[in-house]
């Protein structure tokens, strides 16, 4: 028969008593090569992604020169409704954004 | 969101990709000094290529493509000689510049041995861990960052895991993750499984900011009910440009390292400088502590009752590479932007035959200094080093008495009277596993 543990007269550890050695594998399965993989995940008519390819700049908008050379990029990201372009061109270092405006809409001006 | 193209150029690290060229104008750790002090041979993986690293009877390094030149046996099963490393199947043996000095089937007037170089990178040691630099010659200057080389009690804690390395990158730039990763994530955990969760990783996120920097990109937070002045805006915190995180905060001074393995597996390792304010000498080491840590339980699951196991998590469920064609950035990812740019920046300047601008010096220098917060959440600086301790990857060190005790001298050493091993136990207690641990030793009474 076990007697009680009265905490009270537990000796306070002086080690580390919360580590624990948890059962541990850091397994898991191989994944299949790269070569020959194209990226899977959203398909290829998912909306969002065939606006980012029309709606994607292009050309640099202040040099005009393409934006898919090396060292240049346009990142979308979404800001409310619009979807924003960050670009950089590494032709002439332009970086700024460029945003789609479907719909003039400005605030309405206060009033009493 | 990306372009397919754009996410495939930005996460190929093997050689002759426009990223592959760029990461190899930088140094990589790749082993331990204590490992390659057990046995001098070891087989690495980086960029998607494999090495044979050894150390020479003089104490140096060498790297060498794994392969021989002659028929391409591997030479991390070779023999380490004054001279080099002897292939252990014909005894071919190669310098540490690669050049062949010795092949004994051959005869030697025939100059064969002189015209059969490989590959040869360089190697030295840094802070307890062998780099290796596998690009173009010359190398720029071993970076001796100040975790690496500034007197502290070390530990290192490590895991393969089976992603790309841009992805947990780019966790780098997002601080937004630590108050619902860190915070109302493990907060949850905490309520659901009975054990506090660090409130400190808890505070929301007025503003973050981000600045380029010599070494890579500063980051910057103001946190609900602090300021700009305190460090989390003032001081910041660097990602270190292009594979590694200066992080900390109460003297423990860490840098969070991304070693690119190949395509889709990164090394990460966690590597601590504990130096806690009020302390000037630390235990002797032999070597830095260094432990693999859990990430996956036994049934495969994602252990993600530490705050390291979480990050991973997140970095390995996102796939084995991240298909950035899928997702969809607001605003608070400007990071992630910055950070996109800056590689295809630093990548155009490599292709065009330049050094890149960021992450690398030629200079001859003795230590470099990075900005790194110390007042870190406004958190008391014991308790939050106790936290970091017992809720971090840090719980597996085989050290973590050790560095608990440093901490509890140090507020000792600062006049600070209240951090006593009971008070250290019994906030320590609060977190996970106690239960279970004092459960297990009641039943075995």
């Amino acid at each position: 028969m076990t007697a009680a543990v009265d905490r009270n007269v537990v000796p306070v550890p002086t080690g580390l008593r919360v580590r624990r050695e948890p059962r541990w594998t850091n397994h898991m399965e191989p994944v299949t090569p790269v070569t020959g993989r194209r990226l899977s995940g959203n398909h290829w008519w998912d909306p969002d992604r065939l606006a980012h390819e029309v709606d994607m700049p292009k050309f640099c908008p202040s040099c005009a020169e393409p934006l898919d050379a090396e060292g240049s990029i346009a990142v979308e990201y979404w800001e409310g409704e619009h979807r924003v372009f960050h670009v950089r061109c590494h032709a002439c270092d332009w970086s700024g954004e460029v945003k789609r405006v479907e719909r003039m809409v400005g605030h309405e001006p206060p009033h009493e | 969101m990306l372009k397919q193209e754009l996410n495939e150029q930005l996460t190929q690290v093997g050689p002759g990709t426009p990223m592959g060229d760029l990461l190899r104008h930088y140094w990589y750790p790749v082993a331990f000094v204590r490992e390659l002090d057990e046995w001098p041979i070891k087989k690495v993986r980086l960029l998607g290529e494999n090495f044979a690293l050894w150390k020479q009877p003089d104490g140096g390094y060498g790297i060498v493509t794994e392969l021989c030149p002659h028929r391409r046996a591997s030479l991390v099963y070779g023999v380490v000689e004054e001279e080099g490393l002897r292939c252990g199947y014909h005894g071919w043996i190669f310098d540490e510049t690669g050049q062949c000095l010795d092949q004994p089937a051959e005869r030697d007037e025939t100059g064969f041995a002189d015209r059969v170089q490989t590959f040869a990178g360089e190697a030295e040691a840094m802070g307890g861990m062998v780099w290796v630099y596998v690009g173009p010659s010359p190398a720029p200057e071993l970076p001796r960052f100040d975790v690496y080389v500034d007197e502290g009690f070390k530990d290192v804690g490590h895991a393969t895991l089976p992603c790309n390395w841009l992805q947990i990158m780019e966790n780098s730039v997002d601080p937004h993750h630590v108050e619902w990763l860190h915070g109302r994530y493990f907060k949850f955990l905490g309520e659901q499984k009975g054990y506090l969760a660090p409130p400190g990783f808890q505070k929301k996120h007025e503003k973050v900011g981000f600045d380029e920097m010599e070494w890579g990109i500063l980051k910057r937070r103001v946190l609900e009910g602090m300021s700009e002045d305190n460090d989390d805006w003032a001081v910041g915190h660097p990602l270190v440009f292009p594979y590694c995180m200066r992080v900390g905060g109460a003297g423990i001074e860490q840098m969070q390292i991304r070693v690119p393995i190949d395509d889709t597996h990164t090394w990460t390792l966690f590597y601590s400088s504990h130096q806690p304010p009020g302390l000037t000498e630390f235990p002797e080491q032999v070597y830095p502590t260094d432990y693999e840590f859990p990430w996956l339980d036994e049934d495969g699951n994602h252990l993600v009752d530490y705050i390291e196991g979480q990050d991973i998590m997140a970095w390995v469920t996102q796939g084995d590479i991240n298909d950035r064609t899928g997702e969809h950035l607001g605003k608070s990812d400007i990071g992630v932007i910055m950070l996109r740019k800056m590689f295809r920046e630093q990548m155009a300047l490599v292709a065009e035959g330049k050094d890149p601008t960021v992450g690398i010096t030629r200079e001859p220098h003795d230590r470099i200094g990075l900005p790194c917060e110390k007042d870190k959440f406004g958190v008391d600086y014991t308790e939050f080093a106790l936290s970091w301790l017992s809720m971090g990857n840090g719980r597996y060190s085989p050290s973590l008495d050790q560095a608990k005790k440093l901490y509890l001298e140090a507020a000792a050493a600062r006049g600070d009277s209240a951090w006593t091993v009971a008070a250290a136990d019994e906030l320590m207690s609060k977190f996970t596993g106690f239960d279970e641990v004092r459960a297990n030793e009641d039943s075995a009474q």
